[in-house]
């Protein structure tokens, strides 16, 4: 899953982006209007973290504006403006949900797992498939019952490939949705995470569309 | 008695009834000399006639109507000194002691006398003098007993007319009273008399000022809540961080951040705290004669570390002893808040030089960096609370500034940005007046 987080203050938006990446989530920090604007312009994120007070262009106008061109993903607003009227003008320009700093870490988490639950329109938090039983709250999988420890990559890509399971999601396309702006990603490294996982979970789960990709496999 | 209205009423009201004392006691006086007056010459008519007749056998005619009404005696001796006639008093008053009036006592009572000597015959006419005071009194009373008969009337004249006369004052009070520190109205000033304008004017343009000032105030808190947020957020964050962390490197960096977010909460508070201050409404300190030379001299000692830490020339030149009469911890905020910005700002390597000098009308300091500097358009808006200017990533908690100009302000001085040196840094010159401000 990757997010976008836009954040002017660097020592907030450090802190966001690390606890993020220790819940799993690839995320990619814009530090003004512009720069915010240019990555949603590039890549369809799961999330959009917003902060309001932002130099440049302000938080409320980048909002309307990826509204106004339709854009569909999830925006949580993060702000110190705790006022009612702030809250509403904010999820009336087309936020999904509104904290209010200081927020807990898992609170927001638990929002963004919230949101991303309801765009894939699923309604249990857990997410099965077959014998998979996947808990993003706390990163535990089951499979048979039997609880599988995964590194937090590796269930990261398991998550993605589950988000549509009959569809084929191509490498290039799991190393953009588990990958930040900053982080190196070599040639095999899905190849690695696919190989582990088969190890883990048995060889017929995750099926290799040749020249295409990856997909989720119910059939022996 | 603290209410206006009832002090008016008894001092009008005193001052009437001792008016109407002072009417009944001076007619008192002038109707007594007059009825004295007449009844002397009464007395002295009466001697005279009685001078003419010669026998005293019978009862004097001219005498007769006077005795029983005003209790007139008449007396007449022979030559030989031989009481020859007593009117029909009963109490016959002694001779007097020589001719003409005078006043006698006898029985406890006081006497007008008049004696007439007449061919060795004396004729006596006398008269207590207690019907002329009755007289004179009932005069008296006479005058001021209309007076007192309208009394009443009067006291609730001048009581309407001090409650009606006084109406806009209890005005101004109700109007007061429904005042409250959240809502601060300007009072009514039209219609007003003369007495209370100037006091209701008063009271509206302070509470214009005392509003203006919750305003400031509460935008301040507000501010400062916000801004207090930020640095909360990321230590919360950063002990989830924490806690999360498997290895000792990671605790450690996550540690580091930890104090880092602690310091920048711990810093804003201070910076607040300096803030309120200086501002304006905050209340005077005794200023005290402060030498800037060895204020510098210790600031730029606290900061050499933080200096040398970025590799940054921190110097002062200052040749001339300069000092100002001043707030000790303002001036210190002042010149502290301007190094810290500068070597803030400074990258590593670079210069700042603080200078301190004096020119005729004022002591100067001259702080200048080799940092990014500030662009012109900006340099207003960098004196507001929380401003902080853009694309800069060693940001502070946007107060410095906002210190270092309440501070100038408080000691009556001008403070300017400028270019240190063709395009490059920035220059801050204060100028603080001599003599002080408020001296």
């Amino acid at each position: 899953m990757r997010l976008l987080l836009v954040e002017d203050d660097p020592m907030l938006g450090d802190s966001v982006q690390r606890v993020l990446q220790q819940e799993a989530f690839a995320v990619d920090w814009a530090r003004d209007g512009e720069e915010a604007e240019l990555a949603l312009n590039t890549f369809p994120y799961d999330c959009v973290l917003l902060d309001l007070g932002l130099p440049g262009k302000n938080g409320l106008d980048i909002l309307h504006d990826l509204r106004k061109r339709k854009f569909p993903m999830p925006v949580i607003i993060l702000t110190a403006c705790d006022a009612v009227s702030d809250r509403i003008a904010g999820l009336d320009s087309g936020a999904d949900d509104y904290l209010v700093k200081p927020f807990d870490p898992d609170e927001l988490t638990a929002r963004i797992r919230a949101l991303l639950r309801r765009r894939d329109g699923r309604v249990e938090p857990l997410i099965t498939f077959g014998p998979l039983t996947l808990n993003p709250a706390t990163h535990e999988i089951y499979c048979h019952e039997r609880q599988i420890r995964l590194s937090l990559r590796e269930f990261s890509l398991i998550s993605v490939l589950l988000e549509r399971p009959g569809a084929t999601v191509s490498r290039e396309q799991l190393e953009e949705r588990l990958y930040g702006w900053n982080e190196e990603v070599e040639s095999n490294t899905i190849e690695v995470h696919i190989h582990n996982l088969r190890k883990k979970l048995g060889h017929n789960l995750i099926r290799t569309v040749r020249g295409v990709g990856y997909m989720m496999s119910e059939q022996p | 008695m603290n209410s206006i209205s009832q002090r008016l009423l008894a001092l009008l009201l005193g001052a009437l009834t001792v008016a109407a004392l002072l009417a009944g006691i001076s007619t008192y006086l002038k109707a007594r000399v007059e009825v004295n007056e007449l009844f002397d010459y009464q007395l002295l008519q009466m001697a005279l006639s009685l001078r003419d007749q010669n026998s005293f056998e019978q009862r004097p005619t001219a005498a007769s109507d006077y005795e029983k009404e005003d209790d007139v005696t008449i007396q007449v001796w022979d030559s030989a000194g031989t009481l020859i006639y007593v009117s029909l008093h009963d109490t016959p008053l002694p001779l007097a002691s020589h001719a003409g009036l005078q006043t006698v006592i006898f029985q406890k009572a006081e006497w007008r006398v008049f004696l007439l000597a007449d061919r060795g015959r004396r004729i006596q006419v006398s008269q207590p003098l207690k019907p002329r005071r009755e007289m004179s009194f009932v005069f008296a009373l006479h005058t001021i007993l209309p007076l007192f008969i309208i009394f009443p009337a009067l006291a609730l004249t001048i009581w309407f007319a001090v409650r009606y006369t006084l109406k806009p004052l209890t005005k101004v009070a109700d109007g007061v009273t429904r005042l409250s520190p959240a809502s601060l109205e300007p009072l009514p000033e039209h219609n007003l008399p003369a007495e209370i304008l100037p006091l209701v004017q008063r009271l509206n343009s302070l509470f214009d000022q005392l509003s203006r000032a919750f305003d400031i105030q509460k935008r301040f808190v507000a501010d400062a809540a916000h801004e207090l947020r930020t640095p909360l957020t990321a230590v919360k964050l950063q002990m989830r961080i924490l806690e999360r962390s498997v290895s000792d490197n990671e605790r450690i960096e996550a540690l580091e951040r930890l104090s880092l977010g602690v310091d920048r909460a711990a810093r804003l508070a201070g910076q607040l705290l300096a803030l309120a201050r200086v501002e304006p409404e905050a209340p005077p300190v005794p200023l005290e004669e402060v030498s800037l030379n060895r204020l510098v001299g210790e600031i730029i000692v606290e900061q050499a570390r933080i200096a040398a830490d970025k590799g940054i020339k921190l110097g002062t030149s200052s040749d001339v002893p300069v000092s100002v009469t001043g707030e000790p911890d303002a001036l210190r905020a002042m010149i502290s808040n301007l190094i810290d910005n500068a070597l803030r700002y400074t990258l590593p390597g670079g210069t700042v030089a603080v200078a301190v000098r004096q020119n005729e009308l004022a002591a100067v300091i001259e702080v200048a960096d080799t940092g990014p500097g500030i662009p012109p358009d900006e340099r207003e808006r960098v004196f507001d609370r929380f401003y902080r200017m853009q694309g800069l990533d060693c940001a502070g908690c946007g107060l410095g500034l906002a210190i270092v100009k309440s501070a100038v302000k408080r000691h009556g001085g001008t403070i300017m940005l400028s270019e240190a040196a063709e395009g490059l840094g920035l220059r801050v010159v204060i100028e603080i007046p001599h003599p002080p401000f408020n001296a």
